[in-house]
């Protein structure tokens, strides 16, 4: 048995949630309403931890598992924001130097404004 | 495929306690949210989207330095990308979209953002506003919602991503069903109140 607490739009609400996550509490932390959700202040949240309490490990159980878990795939792959895959040596190397001509640039730009 | 590279395995705990040590705004999202949320399917890797402001992501590079993070790259080693001469520092990841790491807690994605299911960037503040908390030992994280996790996953489309909809998808219609309930219930109330309100004299 462990204590659950959920919070719904700043109401706060404890429960017993058996058998799930036992050493985890969840809160709900959306601020805007759902068209299925009242806006009274008397309704409990919409959340009540119901799935997890159906399907659940705990996290010490879940992150155990996980030790099992096959490593990333060749499509886990590092994207710059103009859209480049870091996917080689030589794509790598080009952006570090490219960060490193940016750390130059900000610290001259920085030394400029004193 | 899977990588080369035989870094360390995946130690959630760990991670996260540190990413929460060093103060880090994020969201955790992809198959380690999903199993918080009640998905059995193993991930391989942890994800998580940040706030993409430089004071966190300088945050980020200290948890990243803490853990002895290296970038993952395929067709690599894990030995010889500790050799890449790599600083990480927020200036280095601002440069990133999505950044993949090896880490003595296991393989760590950093992503700038989720998709929705029309490939539209959901960033940081919207996935927080619907997130829930989880708190462990030693960490207390935001975790994307299963609407968010599904939208990026159908966008996403990968095999892996297809294998796991089935199953997320059904979580999903749990939460929506109980949501419905607890608004039923709601209205009963609230019709209840207003008739003892009418009948008292």
């Amino acid at each position: 048995m462990f204590d659950t607490t959920h919070e719904y739009a700043g109401v706060a609400h404890t429960d017993w949630a058996p058998g799930c996550l036992s050493n985890v509490s969840t809160v709900r932390t959306t601020s805007r309403l759902y068209p299925c959700q009242s806006a009274s202040p008397r309704a409990t949240p919409f959340y009540n931890g119901g799935v997890i309490r159906q399907r659940a490990t705990t996290v010490a159980e879940w992150a155990e598992r996980m030790l099992s878990a096959e490593p990333p795939t060749e499509d886990d792959v590092t994207v710059l924001l103009d859209g480049r895959r870091l996917d080689s040596r030589e794509s790598i190397e080009a952006w570090l130097r490219e960060v490193e001509a940016l750390r130059v640039l900000e610290a001259a730009t920085h030394d400029a404004s004193k | 495929m899977t990588l080369p590279s035989s870094g360390p395995p995946l130690d959630l705990n760990r991670l996260l306690e540190v990413l929460t040590r060093n103060e880090v705004d994020f969201v955790v999202v992809g198959g380690s949210a999903a199993g918080f949320l009640g998905a059995s399917r193993l991930t391989e890797d942890a994800d998580c989207v940040v706030r993409r402001e430089r004071a966190n992501l300088e945050r980020l590079a200290s948890a990243l330095q803490e853990l002895h993070a290296r970038l993952r790259v395929a067709r690599m080693s894990d030995e010889e990308a500790k050799a890449l001469p790599v600083k990480v520092d927020g200036m280095m990841l601002e440069t990133t979209g999505n950044s993949t790491w090896t880490t003595d807690a296991g393989p760590f994605d950093v992503l700038a953002d989720l998709k929705d299911f029309e490939g539209r960037s959901v960033p940081y503040e919207d996935l927080l506003t619907r997130s829930m908390i989880v708190r462990g030992d030693g960490f207390v994280v935001h975790v994307a919602s299963v609407d968010d996790i599904i939208a990026a996953k159908t966008f996403a489309n990968r095999d892996k991503d297809r294998e796991a909809l089935p199953e997320l998808l059904d979580i999903q219609a749990r939460e929506h069903s109980q949501r419905y309930e607890q608004y039923e219930s709601d209205v009963a109330f609230e019709v209840h109140e207003d008739l003892n309100r009418d009948i008292e004299p």
